[in-house]
């Protein structure tokens, strides 16, 4: 059926019944519409007069008002605010039950553990926080980042869990802590790199620190666990470091450390010849958190044993002249690398000045638009005709 | 058999079936969803079954090699894996999971959201073969010794038969020794 020149049909059912006296549009039925009980309380509320809500008083309007919108807001706050403490509450259990494993060792070896007198650590946010100790010999201080798993926030958990398994960028969440162990500053801490690494992980962790990216991966069975690594700039340190104790130690500590490492040069690349310049030696470590009793003791020797190391090596251990020599040339080649790097971008910079320079004189020589048009194809010429003599000459 | 032959003659005999089956009808619809159901969860549970094994060996010996730059991203110099065999066996694994993540989303939206069922027919088979046919389950499902076309790191197959520079990665000493000294690591995002 087709009525006029219309392409759709009208809707005639709909005009039809409303056009009826006394029968509703299914159009305006729609908007009144009114399915639940708890609603049709709040209806009736707004539907009556202003004078007559008045009259109730403020108490009565409070009874007569349908609050149950206002009660589930408020349960879903809680329920967020409740998984948000015991999330944060649980991270920061953990943080404690580190510290406390930890605390035989530190109270042995330093005048001072924690942040101040009063607090252990400080809490950065519900998933970060750090810690320190100092005043000892040899060492300046140990500083403790824990990154830990966001259990505050269920949601950035969660999707950090299944994304981290499609995408590279984002990482697992897990539980680990970084242990910076600085020297003081007079201490003769020769110049090099020895790396113990847990070869679960260890590309990332050779990716992630500019030391541990120039040195060799090395097995060796009579030193090590079969889970570890060396990544040393020399086979002597690896004789000469690693104790009886430390091999015994390593053998329980598979799923605990990560990597330690002893090195002057900086975690991250230097860009500038300063941050070459103004990294000093220091003991890194990275320690995945577990909080059974076992892991704990475990991680509390490790500890014990990383401050003996630091010891032996600012007594100070002294390497073979030939292989310190080496390990020194690596840096110049590095320093070098570095000064090439800076001065190419600085050259590029320069280039790229210069050409705008140039541009901007041609654009502002007071020519008409015609006249800087047949220039610039003048030149243009002239550069292809260059470019065209230099490859016959050289052809 | 070349598994990209065998694919492309796969997929031509399905499609001439694919010709006969009327897919709009019900029962068949039906069908054929629980058979594309019943190929992703037995190919998830052959990659599956595969991280256990893989697991269970804890194959802890060191693999070192460099990996072709990659001329899309602009690099020149090679990237130096160093990892153990385990590890690299599961991220063969986790990579292939992905894939039938990636396919299952796939098919979801051109089945659920487009109404085709088509698709559906055609990735019943292809799954379970692409599985059985992948480095990593030869080895440590058929027990098959990693030599040969099995050796770690596995070549990529390169779509256009190696054409457009080197794509393998290299294990021999010197590079990888030139590359263990590269300094590389801890570049970090401005």
């Amino acid at each position: 059926m087709k009525l006029s020149g219309l392409n759709k049909e009208p809707m005639l059912e709909v005009l039809t019944e409303s056009m009826v006296p006394g029968s509703k549009s299914t159009l305006t039925d729609l908007g009144t519409y009114l399915p639940e009980e708890a609603s049709l309380k709040q209806h009736e509320y707004y539907a009556t007069p202003l004078e007559d809500l008045e009259a109730l008083g403020f108490i009565g309007r409070v009874k007569h008002y349908d609050w149950t919108l206002e009660g589930v807001g408020l349960l879903v706050i809680g329920v967020i605010v409740l998984l948000f403490t015991i999330g944060a509450k649980l991270n920061q259990g953990k943080v404690e039950s580190f510290i406390k494993a930890i605390r035989p060792t530190l109270d042995e070896n330093f005048a001072q553990v924690g942040v101040n007198d009063k607090d252990l650590y400080i809490k950065d946010s519900a998933n970060d926080f750090v810690s320190y100790a100092t005043g000892r010999i040899n060492i300046k201080s140990l500083f403790f980042e824990f990154k830990l798993t966001p259990r505050q926030n269920l949601l950035q958990y969660f999707f950090e869990s299944v994304f981290s398994a499609f995408f590279e960028a984002i990482p697992t969440p897990n539980d680990s802590v970084d242990i910076t162990l600085q020297f003081h500053s007079d201490a003769q801490v020769a110049p090099f790199t020895f790396a113990i690494v847990n070869k679960d992980g260890m590309n990332k962790a050779r990716a992630d620190n500019y030391y541990l990216s120039l040195s060799k991966t090395v097995e060796d069975e009579t030193l090590l666990p079969v889970n570890f690594v060396f990544m040393s700039e020399s086979a002597e340190l690896n004789k000469s470091l690693v104790t009886p104790e430390l091999t015994q130690l390593l053998g329980k500590s598979g799923k605990i450390l990560k990597y330690f490492a002893v090195s002057d040069l900086p975690s991250s690349k230097p860009t500038t010849e300063a941050q070459y310049a103004n990294a000093t030696s220091k003991i890194h470590v990275k320690l995945d958190l577990h909080n059974d009793k076992q892991s704990l003791e475990t991680i509390n020797e490790l500890l014990s044993e990383l401050i003996k190391l630091a010891d032996v090596i600012a007594a100070p251990y002294v390497l073979k002249a030939d292989q310190q020599k080496k390990i020194i040339a690596t840096r110049t080649q590095e320093l070098t690398k570095l000064q090439k790097s800076i001065q190419d971008a600085k050259d590029e910079e320069l280039r790229d000045a210069k050409l705008e320079a140039e541009r901007e004189a041609r654009r502002n020589n007071g020519l008409s638009r015609d006249e800087q048009d047949k220039l610039d194809k003048k030149m243009r010429e002239k550069r292809e005709r260059r470019l065209r003599n230099r490859m016959n000459k050289r052809g | 058999m070349n598994p990209a032959i065998t694919n492309l003659v796969l997929m031509l005999v399905l499609m001439q079936v694919a010709k006969k089956i009327d897919f709009e009808d019900p029962d068949i619809k039906f069908y054929v969803r629980v058979a594309f159901i019943t190929a992703q969860s037995i190919t998830l549970g052959i990659y599956l079954y595969t991280r256990s094994i893989i697991n269970k060996k804890n194959d802890l010996t060191t693999l070192k090699f460099v990996s072709p730059p990659n001329s899309l991203a602009g690099e020149t110099e090679g990237k130096l894996t160093v990892t153990t065999v385990k590890e690299y066996d599961l991220e063969q694994i986790q990579t292939a999971t992905k894939g039938v993540f990636t396919s299952l989303a796939m098919m979801g939206f051109m089945h659920l959201y487009m109404k085709y069922t088509n698709p559906l027919f055609m990735q019943i088979i292809s799954p379970i073969k692409g599985a059985l046919e992948l480095n990593i389950v030869k080895i440590h499902l058929f027990g098959q010794a990693a030599v040969g076309d099995l050796k770690r790191p596995f070549k990529a197959a390169s779509m256009f038969g190696g054409f457009g520079g080197n794509s393998e990665a290299k294990t021999d000493k010197a590079t990888v020794e030139a590359a263990e000294k590269a300094g590389l690591g801890g570049i970090k995002a401005e």
